[in-house]
């Protein structure tokens, strides 16, 4: 490939940045402290899916009320895509449409209405184009592919995936994800804006302390921990019998290795709910449980 | 550009990996000490809308793996399978990894992966476009032992140990040259170079900086109607204490803005870090005054 091709692909990927990544303003999610466990036996049966055989599922589902059309399922696509004989067929975009040169760029739609199984949902945004992965996948399995199930269909539901029983279910969380186009084309239309881009973990609660990094040690790739500096009196942590110099290892299910790790893991709790925590005290761990507080 | 540079990672490995039949090798392997039990799985919402799990490979890391039902198998960049200490064999797709441990618990042993980098990986990088580095995807082989639920809303997923271990079929596989690959795949492999050259005109992002929410040091009474800010608790020491905050005081404003409800207040108080020198308009019996109250880092 030539210079100027590499050019123009840089180009081509800058252009599609822009219209296809969402924004993350601090606190445009507002999450839940505790995850439920989903009752499986109480959402039914769920949604059937295929594997591929090349280790991808997809899902059938109607567009518009047309179709079946197979949709390959990708928690790693932020986007969801629509390949434009799809999207013509299923009257997200005119059937007298015409592509652009590349790879048929049609830019964004609308797909008023998907229907899987026995459930709807209604106006999922969706990427227009002739992915060459689609177009290869279609060719080497010799069954048609009409895109990709991506972020922002799924943003909307909480997920369950079990490959073993080659089931999904969604239950509905929220309407609709956050808007598509924003603060990154900002950033990268303006170069010499290079404020580093910074978002605040709420913490919700607190166990009283103060903490201090401890340094990584590259030789024996240690990464840095974080340490206490010093305990409250009478704080929750007091009472857990956490001292200062205790390097946390865990805090529930999270790692903490910056400040900002110890607010996510903060955030995962309710107030005077009990949490489990390892520490590495001297040379040994030692194992506690800290019930945090609801403190600003 | 995602669609390009990530979505479809499945793409490179489309190529390299003929179809085989998806077969399940229960009796294979003994039985996963883990299985049934479920764990909580902290992730990462990039600004590229990846879901990301911290990871500990053979005691070295942590790496950020992309959970990705779009990616056939395990694959960790080159930098970071050096760091983990795995090696490759010239001759073989595949290199193994002893454990794979992923931040909330669940541990795999004795995994096949794939040392690469993937074009998406490179170019986001390169432009980090992502917000945090981002090490390798996870895919099937991994994904598959696990019942997955994603809840967008919440902090964790909940990965269920399965007993199910998808036969790694990929191994027995011819791997097909790169030559081979479809023009446009061969195009879009490029891509992740072409990226960094980009980001030598554009200059590389910015990273995300992720800074805890600062402390204050008080509590608030407890009220039904979520509508008025009152202090319970001043916490002895805190930065509440030295603004002479007391209980009882009302909170009528904060940062020049009126408040309507609690959650008026949340809002600014999460989006407000360690240092900030916050504005608080405090109602105490009749007399309304002014208080300055600088946040502090603590937890």
């Amino acid at each position: 490939m030539n210079l100027l091709n590499t050019l123009i692909w840089s180009v081509a990927m800058i252009f599609l940045a822009s219209g296809s990544i969402s924004a993350q303003t601090p606190g445009a999610i507002r999450y839940q402290s505790k995850p439920i466990v989903p009752d499986l036996e109480k959402l039914g049966p769920g949604f059937a899916f295929e594997m591929t055989g090349t280790n991808h599922f997809y899902v059938e589902v109607k567009l518009n009320g047309e179709g079946p059309f197979r949709l390959i399922f990708d928690l790693g696509a932020p986007v969801t895509l629509l390949s434009n004989k799809a999207a013509k067929e299923s009257k997200t975009i005119s059937p007298n449409k015409r592509p652009s040169f590349l790879m048929g760029m049609q830019g964004e739609g609308t797909v008023k209405e998907m229907q899987f199984g026995d459930s709807r949902a209604s106006n999922i945004p969706v990427m227009i184009f002739d992915h060459p992965a689609i177009t290869a996948m279609s060719e080497i399995l010799g069954k048609r592919f009409d895109g990709i199930l991506g972020y922002t269909f799924f943003a909307r539901y909480r997920t369950t995936i079990d490959y073993e029983k080659k089931r999904l279910w969604f239950e509905p969380v929220r309407e609709s994800t956050e808007n598509v186009v924003a603060a990154l084309p900002d950033r990268m239309m303006n170069p010499g804006k290079k404020a580093p881009v910074m978002e605040v973990v709420p913490r919700h609660n607190a166990i009283g302390i103060e903490i201090e990094m401890q340094p990584g040690d590259k030789t024996t790739a240690i990464p840095p921990l974080v340490k206490v500096a010093r305990v409250q009196a009478n704080s929750p942590a007091a009472k857990a019998g956490i001292l200062p110099g205790d390097i946390f290892i865990s805090f529930g299910p999270h790692w903490l290795f910056q400040p900002a790790d110890l607010a996510d893991a903060l955030q995962g709790t309710q107030a005077g709910e009990e949490i489990a925590i390892v520490l590495k005290r001297d040379k040994a761990l030692v194992q506690l449980k800290v019930q945090p507080e609801w403190v600003y | 550009m995602p669609q390009l540079v990530k979505t479809n990672f499945f793409l490179i490995c489309l190529a390299l990996f003929i179809p085989s039949t998806q077969g399940e090798d229960k009796k294979a392997e003994a039985a996963d000490p883990q299985t049934g039990q479920s764990f909580e799985v902290p992730y990462l919402l990039t600004q590229t809308n990846h879901f990301v799990v911290r990871a500990i490979i053979n005691g070295k890391g942590p790496f950020h793996l992309v959970v990705d039902t779009g990616a056939p198998g395990l694959f960790l960049g080159t930098e970071a399978s050096k760091k983990a200490g795995i090696t490759t064999d010239k001759g073989k797709f595949f290199s193994n990894l002893e454990e794979l441990r992923l931040e909330g618990g669940p541990t795999l042993k004795n995994l096949t992966m794939r040392v690469e980098d993937p074009f998406q990986l490179t170019g986001m990088n390169s432009l980090g476009l992502p917000g945090v580095k981002l090490d390798g995807l996870m895919g099937f082989s991994v994904l598959a032992r696990y019942r997955i639920t994603l809840d967008p809303t919440h902090k964790r997923m909940i990965w269920t140990r399965l007993d199910f271990n998808p036969k790694q079929t990929l191994d027995e596989i011819p791997v097909a040259r790169r030559e081979e690959m479809p023009p446009e795949l061969q195009a879009m492999n490029m891509l992740g170079p072409a990226m960094k050259f980009a980001s030598l005109f554009i200059g590389k992002q910015p990273d995300l900086k992720r800074l805890p929410q600062g402390y204050a040091g008080f509590s608030l009474k407890s009220d039904k109607s979520q509508k008025s800010v009152t202090i319970d608790r001043v916490i002895a020491g805190s930065p509440a204490e030295k603004a002479d905050l007391k209980p009882g005081d009302e909170i009528t404003a904060i940062e020049e803005k009126t408040l309507g409800s609690r959650a008026d207040f949340d809002k600014i108080m999460e989006n407000s870090p360690a240092g900030k020198v916050m504005k608080l308009s405090v109602r105490r019996g009749d007399e309304s005054k002014t208080i300055e109250l600088k946040l502090v880092e603590a937890f």
